[in-house]
């Protein structure tokens, strides 16, 4: 009986004593890689030190509505290295989901993973798929996710890229990711692509002195049935996604003051909004797939059947009196112009929606196109920007 | 005969019966001077004459202040009267039959199988459909109230109608389908995520005049039914057995005000989400003024319920004006210290 014990006990510390070299070996190897040829310490847009392996040929992106920048920089290579994401993709855009599939049939057996800013993601199912690289965006850092830090603690690296100015985030995240994706002259190319564009825009709004005109953004989800979100400024006081948009813009949001929050994201009420009457309203649109009655917009969408729901939030309760109505100055723009590297096309047109004279130039969807043939692994398609009387 | 000071029972009743009408006057007044006030009050900042004459005369009106006044803040002060009082009524039922004063039309699970149905078109009905999620969702959260109701009767049928099995029941089914809105918000994409939150927590915006036929038939439609049954339900709160020995047949009673009272809520959660605590509290309020009569404390109940839900819309307006703020929310914050400070100072129980 003694001796059982004693080989039991025996046994049991054998095997701890194995495990605990084990993990200590394997969490030194992994957290303080020994520099060498094939690692890169690069600081990462929230401010870490991040050291990657390189190549770095399995990239798990974790909010997939953010690939825009990632397909850019990688082009064809997209569908080979990318094989962790989560839905929003999905769900937030179905157009740009089934084009990516379309063109890339290997994303279809991509590890779906849970969502970040729900603290659904586990740890385990990230390390099972033994990325190089974990692609995180700024907006996740609020959140406190416990499987995040057990992700860094086990070394994996994640690197932060930031979306939230619309017009300087994205060129930002292009460029860390060229650097660490070895692809540092496509990403210069769109970088200084996308400059020139919104410089276009900028270098003009300087010199216009005529009175600021006042918007009405609205997120175009639940239709026209119901008043969306309208955006403002964050809990810091700091405007993103369109909230940063308008701020650039030279226009005047008329929801600013009134919209604060988490997110700087919260629906007006309808009063409040006739009685601000904005010279110029648009709604933004997407596939959100959840929702039959929203604005569509995107790689599949009909200019006339956009233009037939924007329409309908022409009918909504007292805008016949609103002087953006009368004066047919309703638009729809795709939601994903506000934090992406497609934002340059969201300056362009609300600038030539805003200022139609001094912008009548400007080509917002031509320039779109051009974009997709010269950077982006997927072609132009659909309809992105639409007005209420466009023919 | 009698000793003088102390009048006759018959004066005595009718003295009594005098105060309990004029309470149920000033709160009636305070309903009305709310909703005055709710349609005064906004962010558009319109003075007190203009929203007089709009209201009196609006067809000289301009288009965007009738439009403000009669399409917007109109329904939705008028719509919060109405949901205030369904629930009110519903709730001070659902406490006579179940004998229980933490009984609310939401506690038999009612008010969360309308969250599941709403949750379910949001996430899977929607994409499916050609019909607008504007339609379908409160249809899903009334077709679901109904099915929970109908499960309760089912189940209180089964074992004789008794409040026990009733109550029980309904607990179950209420966690039963808080369990399946918890899963459908864990699936949900975040803006369907965001749109489930804000029904649950409820608002009154969308009010149209339509919703507000409906609402108010079935409201009305309710409490004359529950007039009829006015003594009956009087006898129950007495005892079970005690009832039972008037010759009223108490499962019948129970099972039928049951049904009546979930109609009520589906209809009035259907549209605006779960507005919780309204049903609880407006009761006990009633009861703590008028005491158990039906005849004064069903109506008592919809007043107070009714001024419950205005005064969270002023408050929550007020505090947050340019944007629309969950009235659930300011329910419970404003109505929960009110409640508590009342029973508290009260020194005599009146359950």
């Amino acid at each position: 009986m003694v001796r059982k014990t004693i080989v039991l006990v025996l046994l049991v510390a054998c095997v701890a004593g194995v495990s605990v070299w084990r993990l200590g070996s394997s969490s030194s190897s992994r957290s303080n890689p020994a520099p060498s040829a094939r690692t890169v310490r690069v600081t990462d847009l929230a401010g870490r030190d991040v050291t990657i392996r390189k190549p770095v040929e399995r990239i798990v992106l974790m909010r997939s509505l953010n690939i825009y920048e990632l397909a850019a920089v990688l082009g064809d290579e997209l569908g080979g290295k990318l094989i962790g994401w989560d839905s929003s993709l999905k769900t937030g855009d179905l157009d740009a989901h089934r084009k990516f599939v379309e063109r890339f049939p290997q994303l279809k057996d991509a590890t779906i993973l849970g969502d970040v800013l729900r603290d659904t993601v586990s740890a385990e199912a990230v390390l099972a798929l033994n990325p190089d690289l974990v692609i995180m965006s700024t907006s996740m850092l609020e959140r406190k996710s416990r499987s995040l830090e057990q992700l860094e603690q086990a070394g994996v690296p994640l690197l932060y890229l930031d979306f939230s100015d619309p017009f300087k985030g994205p060129q930002r995240s292009l460029l860390l990711l060229g650097q660490v994706l070895d692809k540092e002259t496509q990403a210069q190319a769109i970088v200084h692509w996308i400059d020139r564009e919104l410089d276009k825009v900028f270098s003009r709004l300087e010199k216009i002195e005529s009175k600021v005109p006042t918007l009405y953004l609205e997120a175009g989800t639940q239709g026209a049935g119901r008043y969306g979100n309208t955006f403002g400024r964050d809990g810091q006081g700091k405007a993103v996604n369109w909230g940063s948009v308008m701020d650039q813009v030279r226009c005047r949001n008329v929801a600013a003051d009134a919209v604060s929050g988490l997110y700087g994201m919260a629906v007006i009420r309808p009063e409040f909004l006739l009685k601000a009457d904005p010279q110029v309203i648009v709604v933004t649109g997407a596939h959100w797939t959840a929702f039959p009655d929203s604005l569509h917009l995107g790689y599949d969408a009909e200019a006339a059947k956009a233009r037939g729901l924007l329409r309908e939030f022409a009918t909504r309760p007292g805008w016949a009196d609103l002087q953006a109505v009368k004066n047919r100055r309703v638009y729809g723009i795709h939601t994903r112009f506000g934090s992406h590297v497609t934002s340059f096309a969201a300056a362009q047109q609300l600038a030539k929606w805003l200022y139609p004279t001094d912008f009548q130039d400007l080509e917002p969807e031509a320039a779109l196109r051009r974009f997709h043939d010269k950077f982006m692994p997927i072609g132009f398609s659909g309809t992105w920007m639409v007005g209420i009387d466009d023919d | 005969m009698t000793e003088p000071g102390i009048p006759r029972p018959s004066v005595a009743y009718r003295i009594l019966a005098r105060r309990r009408l004029a309470v149920i006057g000033v709160v009636g007044g305070l309903v009305a001077a709310s909703l005055l006030a709710d349609v005064l009050t906004g962010p558009a900042g319109l003075s007190l004459s203009e929203v007089l004459s709009v209201l009196l005369d609006p067809e000289s009106a301009s288009g965007s202040y009738r439009t403000i006044v009669w399409t917007l803040r109109l329904p939705t002060a008028l719509m919060a009267v109405l949901v205030g009082a369904s629930l009110g009524v519903a709730g001070a039922e659902m406490q006579t039959i179940l004998d229980n004063p933490l009984a609310s039309p939401f506690t038999l699970g009612v008010s969360a199988a309308a969250s599941f149905g709403a949750a379910l078109v949001m996430v899977f009905g929607a994409s499916a459909s050609a019909v607008s999620t504007a339609l379908l969702v409160p249809l899903g959260a009334f077709t679901w109230a109904m099915l929970c109701s109908l499960a309760i009767y089912g189940i209180g049928r089964i074992r004789g109608g008794s409040r026990e099995t009733i109550i029980v029941g309904g607990v179950a089914l209420h966690f039963i389908f808080s369990s399946g809105v918890a899963f459908l918000q864990y699936i949900a994409s975040e803006d369907t995520l965001q749109a489930i939150v804000f029904w649950i927590f409820g608002t009154l915006q969308g009010a149209t005049w339509r919703k507000l036929a409906v609402i108010g038939g079935v409201l009305v439609a309710a409490m004359m039914l529950l007039t009829v049954r006015t003594w009956q339900l009087t006898a129950l709160r007495f005892g079970e057995n005690h009832a039972r020995s008037l010759g009223i047949d108490v499962q019948r009673l129970r099972l039928q005000t049951l049904v009546l009272v979930s109609i009520l809520t589906g209809t009035a959660v259907c549209f605006t989400g779960a507005i919780g605590f309204i049903g609880l509290v407006a009761p006990h309020l009633a009861r703590m003024s008028v005491g158990e009569d039906q005849r004064f404390f069903m109506p008592l109940s919809a007043l107070y319920g009714a001024l419950l839900v205005s005064a969270a819309a002023i408050v929550s307006k007020s505090l947050v004006p340019g944007t629309i703020f969950p009235i659930g929310i300011a329910t419970a914050a404003l109505g929960a210290p009110f409640f508590a400070s009342l029973a508290l100072v009260r020194r005599r129980t009146y359950w």
